[in-house]
């Protein structure tokens, strides 16, 4: 490959990749909690150098970028209301989850794994409970910055990930309804994984493995909270 | 391409592996297929002064020699930051890319393609 043909395609992939970022301008921030934000993200003395460092004259225009820079850094760091997790985002989390590629802990049962993801992330969605010989590891997870408890379950030799947050935390998604045993479950499917979500008790649940949503259904009835 | 279109059926995913080196030559479609949240988790890796010049160079689309000033650094700081920016966030949508079949194994990151030049 010519030096030449490799700038151009270097070139092309800046070009992208800045197009791609700009497109993000039109995102909606939430701007409610913007000072409490700025003080909480940005070191105070460097706060102080940034605001002391512009010239009078482009104060204004410079708080004016500081402003949605910071609301920029905001949808980086945090975002309110109930999120919605896109069936992409939830196979990627049973994925890393079965392969190994984030750490999980080895647990037993289901009081095991709540016990475990409370010391490493206070105030973690409690999983409900689930027949102990199901239980094999457990994780916390973060979607749209919101916390998620997951484990992952062997059902048949199968492993399916269930995934637990606070109802107020996560939404469900827009997907065609399956109603069981008086539950609605709203079923996706990824690839080859499917994915079933409801809410029960105040709790956002999602199970997703590769079986059919039948079966998925099956075992969330088994989940006793 | 949309992210929805990732949600098709594996035949129509798999179509899409199949084109993948038409990818790489269109390198904006490529980035349009990841959406904004998998932009936004990808921007969330990288350091922190990178990640500032990418806000107000790409996200606000102010200028260099404005993104200079307010970040109080050399424009050709900033030229550096952003364009390594840029890499560094293309290498961290890499994996995810070929997770959703978007680029084939195949295809290497600039940092892999460097390794290898090195071995040769």
């Amino acid at each position: 490959m010519s030096d030449e043909y490799r700038d151009e395609q270097d070139e092309a992939l800046d070009q992208a990749v800045s197009a791609r970022l700009a497109k993000l301008r039109t995102m909606p921030v939430d701007t409610s909690n913007l000072d409490k934000v700025l003080r909480a993200t940005i070191p105070s003395s460097r706060r102080e150098w940034r605001i002391l460092s512009f010239r009078p004259l482009r104060a204004l225009a410079a708080s004016m970028v500081l402003v949605s820079a910071i609301a920029a850094a905001i949808m980086l760091s945090a975002s309110s209301g109930p999120a919605l997790a896109e069936p992409a985002q939830m196979a990627q989390v049973h994925q890393d989850i079965v392969s190994g590629r984030i750490p999980v802990m080895q647990v037993a049962s289901i009081e095991a794994a709540n016990k475990m993801l409370n010391a490493q992330s206070p105030g973690a969605p409690t999983l409900p409970q689930m027949p102990e010989s199901h239980v094999m590891a457990c994780c916390m997870k973060s979607v749209h910055n919101k916390k998620m408890a997951c484990v992952l379950l062997r059902d048949e030799g199968v492993p399916i990930t269930l995934a637990v947050a606070s109802a107020a935390d996560m939404k469900l998604a827009p997907a065609p309804v399956m109603k069981r045993k008086g539950i609605d479950y709203r079923v996706q499917k990824f690839g080859d994984l499917n994915m079933v979500m409801t809410e029960q008790n105040g709790k956002w649940l999602c199970l997703i493995g590769q079986v059919s949503a039948d079966h998925l259904m099956d075992v969330a009835a088994q989940v006793k909270f | 391409m949309g992210l929805e279109a990732l949600t098709e059926e594996p035949e129509a995913r798999s179509a899409a592996g199949e084109d993948a080196a038409e990818f790489w030559k269109d390198p904006q479609t490529l980035m349009d297929a990841f959406s904004d949240q998998q932009v936004i988790e990808a921007m969330k890796t990288l350091p922190e002064e990178i990640r500032w010049t990418l806000l107000l160079v790409d996200v606000e689309g102010i200028g260099v020699q404005e993104a200079a000033d307010i970040l109080q650094v050399p424009s050709g700081t900033i030229k550096s930051r952003a364009h390594r920016g840029r890499a560094m966030l293309r290498e961290s949508l890499l994996p995810l890319a070929r997770e959703l079949r978007l680029v084939t194994e195949e295809v290497k990151s600039p940092k892999e393609t460097d390794l290898r030049a090195e071995e040769l």
